[in-house]
């Protein structure tokens, strides 16, 4: 079949059209939000919410192991994508929301049944899992904790890794 | 036939607008939330974060409104499915990469969490989309009211 002028046309007119939807959108979108190209400070946290990452308790690593085996707790990991996808513990979960809303929607959807929640890290003093612990508890999760050593404690212990993607998420999401 | 597969058109328009609309004007209502939201599920180099989730709110409103109200509907109609597919995608990229997140695509209010659920939707979605583009348009279409006014 061969193509005519007005096909071109046709063609040429479609793709206008949509490149200009495309800078329309992108035009209101930074009219809601001038600042939008600007880099933005992280959100206030309170004293409390601070100083509570730091009264929480921690978990150590043979009770975690006993927990894991009883399949009645949630592991959270709290490390950059990158780090998860390079090894992880399995079933854990990567958890990059903070807000107490996204967290009580997240535990109701993937740990039906109550228990508790271990976030865990690679960072010699867990902060970024002491921190999301803390934001559990602040959306009403009372059991969560850190892992005590993170992933180093885990990995010295010669414990089993995933790496890589993770179908087991992904099986376990379809089935919910 | 041809009354039912024009109406089927509208139906179809409107099915797949009015949530891109919804998505859209929630995001931009609740922009700090989705700012924080996008930047947390390390979709995009932390550079270009900032400008992808300001624009995409509006592209979502801006793409919805066209295909509801029927303007350019065909080039609205291959917006919404690259949207859709592009939704379906991050969706699958996210379970793959182990991430449990709350959606974030009807803004803070929503109770909606990526899953298969969501997932599957969003296929059918691009799917329906890619079906429309098969059928002839809607006389309650801006389209439609312009041919009238402004003959070929």
């Amino acid at each position: 079949m061969t193509e005519t002028p007005d096909d071109n046309r046709s063609r040429l007119g479609l793709m206008a059209q949509m490149g200009l939807l495309l800078v329309a959108g992108t035009l209101l979108g930074f009219g809601f939000n001038p600042e939008g190209l600007r880099p933005r400070k992280p959100p206030h946290r309170n004293k409390d919410s601070i100083s509570s990452i730091y009264r929480a308790p921690d978990v150590e690593l043979a009770e975690f192991r006993q927990m894991l085996e009883s399949g009645r707790c949630m592991v959270v990991d709290a490390r950059s994508g990158h780090d998860f996808v390079n090894g992880h513990i399995p079933g854990a979960l990567a958890v990059r929301d903070r807000d107490s809303n996204d967290l009580t929607r997240i535990v109701r959807n993937w740990l039906p049944h109550s228990g508790p929640v271990i976030v865990v890290d690679s960072h010699p003093l867990d902060f970024r899992a002491r921190r999301k612990a803390a934001d559990f508890r602040l959306a009403g999760v009372q059991g969560a904790r850190a892992l005590q050593g993170g992933m180093e404690a885990w990995r010295k212990a010669g414990l089993p890794l995933v790496v890589g993607w993770d179908m087991d998420v992904v099986i376990k999401a379809s089935r919910r | 036939m041809k009354v039912l597969t024009a109406s089927l058109a509208l139906v179809g328009r409107l099915a797949l607008g009015f949530p891109l609309l919804w998505a859209g004007w929630e995001k931009l209502r609740a922009f700090d939330w989705w700012f924080e939201k996008f930047g947390q599920m390390e979709l995009v180099p932390e550079a270009s974060a900032g400008v992808v989730a300001t624009a995409f709110p509006g592209l979502e409103l801006v793409v919805g409104l066209a295909l509801v109200l029927g303007f350019w509907t065909r080039a609205a109609t291959w917006l919404t499915f690259g949207l859709y597919a592009l939704f379906a995608a991050v969706i699958a990229w996210l379970l793959l990469s182990g991430q449990a997140a709350a959606c974030g695509c009807f803004g803070p209010d929503s109770d909606l969490i990526v899953d298969g659920a969501a997932l599957g939707l969003r296929l059918i979605a691009a799917a329906a989309a890619l079906a429309l583009l098969g059928l002839p348009n809607s006389r309650f279409s801006i389209d439609a009211l312009l041919r009238v006014i402004v003959p070929r």
